[in-house]
């Protein structure tokens, strides 16, 4: 197995452009993958420490990560589908109902 | 333990009961099973605590808050039948929703391992995500559900990343585990915690909207429905606060005072910000957003001294934001139960000659939320500054000074409602057939005045 740091440096540039992905795009779907990508990156983190520590727990919380995203998407798919129905777009940017 | 299972269980119900033609009884049902809860919750605390496998403790601390909680949604459940009117054919759904959220509310402040809190804090996010978009035609509504989703995520991808660097460093998510490793941990791999202590603490501070990280906040409470406005700003964040402060107890010993100066000056951030930008606000709700902010600001204030005491302090401030915030919402949803309107100050002009009832229940939650004496929210911060004074005086007087700029924008709706002449084409007049709406907000009355005349009755 290669050194730990390796792993973390990886996971630590993933979690990052899915960071800068939430911050800059305005698609929504787009957005959708970027919080997949950042709780991918830490499910690559925890995988790689259990490993390194011969430790199932951490492995065993990656499982409940990939549920708990696996619902927050259905959650987030029905809300752009609702967002779809009433603008026709799934573009963030014309949400701007709620200003003074 | 019987708690959690007869909520999870009465949640079930209320899914099917929406689907079999039982919607009329599900408001009344949903109040006898949260009675029953918190019944179940006092029984069982007379046996001492309970420990599930070290993953959830049951102990007194999460006791109080699980109380909190359960009373808080029992007083927004009364209401729920004219509440949820927008959208009569699912409210076996939104009253569903609402029991997973409190079972969340369990795990999230007696999680006694890292897999706990996570699940807790998502068991809590994601049917609130479905609440906040419950009015499917207001696109308002659409959009609050959309910010706080992707803010919700968002802030979970920092909880997650700084759970791994813990492990990392501790090998373990049992919290007991990491409080006997810290002192190794902080020596072998001190970079790891400090990172993934910080990563947790932005966590939590977007999920109670804490400086700066709180800009999700104003929209998603503008635009959602009142009566989940109301869920949020009271249940969700005493839930928030209870999980922040045993996440605290816990890791004190890995906490150094470089960790207490961030949320000292989050708490003097979020407290002058809070109140600044509400005095501007000309939207009700909006304003009320702000508030809940600042008060975020002033339980920060008595996170920062870990003793004895903070448990019980920390308690009664949130009964008191709590019962208040519940009143003023309740009032809202008397004066605009049509959805589709705005909530601007003008709703409660002349209200005083319209309504006296709702005018005076009204201003006496408005003064304790802005902390006059005799009431609960004065001596709810008398304690917090109380104890916060001797190490940091200079966050006191911040939080002084901000007290004296809430009570302008408070009294901007007393004025309104006193003074003001009513204007016939923008208010609607209070519906009298709400009568739930009316007894909630006498029981807030009742209750604010008892515990501001008698702090003792509550048993802190």
């Amino acid at each position: 197995m290669p050194p730990i740091d390796h792993y973390i440096w990886l996971s630590s540039i993933l979690f990052s452009i899915g960071v800068i992905g939430v911050l800059i795009r305005r698609n929504g779907i787009v957005l959708l993958m970027c919080v997949e990508l950042m709780l991918n990156a830490v499910n690559l983190l925890f995988t790689a420490f259990a490993t390194n520590f011969q430790d199932s727990a951490g492995q065993v919380f990656v499982f409940f990560i990939m549920v708990v995203a696996a619902a927050e998407v259905a959650v987030g798919l029905a809300i752009l589908v609702m967002i779809y129905r009433n603008t026709k777009s799934v573009d963030i940017s014309l949400l701007d109902k709620l200003k003074q | 333990m019987k708690t959690l299972v007869l909520l999870f269980i009465s949640g079930i119900f209320s899914l099917f009961g929406g689907i079999f033609g039982l919607k009329k009884i599900l408001p009344l049902f949903a109040t006898v099973a949260l009675a029953t809860a918190l019944g179940y919750l006092f029984y069982d605390s007379n046996y001492g605590l309970e420990n599930l496998q070290n993953m959830l403790i049951f102990d007194n601390y999460s006791t109080t808050f699980i109380a909190i909680a359960i009373g808080s949604t029992l007083l927004i459940t009364l209401m729920s039948a004219k509440g949820y009117s927008y959208n009569p054919e699912s409210i076996g759904d939104i009253i569903g929703l609402m029991f997973f959220v409190l079972c969340g509310v369990v795990c999230m402040v007696s999680f006694n391992n890292m897999v706990m809190l996570f699940l807790g804090i998502e068991i809590v996010s994601i049917p609130l995500y479905v609440m906040v978009g419950s009015n499917r035609n207001n696109l308002r509504s659409n959009e609050a559900a959309l910010k706080y989703f992707i803010m919700g995520a968002f802030a979970t991808g920092f909880l997650l990343f700084g759970m791994a660097l813990i492990y990392g460093a501790t090998r373990s998510f049992d919290l007991d585990v990491i409080r006997s490793f810290s002192a190794t941990a902080l020596q072998t791999s001190p970079t790891y915690v400090s990172i993934g202590l910080l990563f947790i603490t932005v966590a939590f501070a977007f999920k109670i909207a804490a400086a700066p990280f709180h800009y999700w906040s104003p929209d998603v409470y503008q635009g959602s429905p009142t009566l989940v406005t109301a869920f949020m700003a009271t249940v969700v964040k005493t839930a928030g606060l209870g999980a922040f402060l045993k996440f605290i107890i816990y890791l004190s010993p890995m906490l150094g005072s470089d960790w207490y100066l961030i949320i000292a000056i989050m708490s003097a951030a979020t407290m002058l910000f809070a109140n600044i930008v509400a005095v501007m606000q000309d939207d009700f709700k909006r304003m009320m957003a702000y508030s809940s902010i600042s008060h975020v600001g002033y339980v920060l204030m008595a996170l920062l001294t870990v003793n004895k005491e903070t448990q019980s302090i920390v308690a009664f401030y949130l009964i008191a934001y709590s019962l208040a915030t519940i009143g003023i919402f309740a009032c809202v949803l008397l004066l605009n139960p049509d959805h589709n309107k705005g909530n601007g100050f003008a709703m409660f002009n002349g209200l005083g000659k319209r309504s006296p009832i709702i005018a005076v229940i009204l201003t006496i939650c408005l003064l304790s939320l802005s902390g006059i004496p005799p009431l609960p929210g004065f001596f709810a911060k008398f304690s917090i500054f109380k104890q916060a004074i001797s190490d940091h005086l200079w966050l006191v007087l911040v939080a002084i000074c901000s007290s004296a700029i809430s009570i302008y924008y408070y009294f901007r709706a007393i004025t309104a409602m006193f003074f003001n002449k009513p204007d016939e084409t923008i208010i609607a007049q209070p519906t009298d057939k709400n009568i739930a709406g009316y007894v909630v907000i006498s029981i807030t009355f009742v209750a604010l005045l008892l515990i501001g005349v008698f702090p003792q009755i509550i048993g802190l």
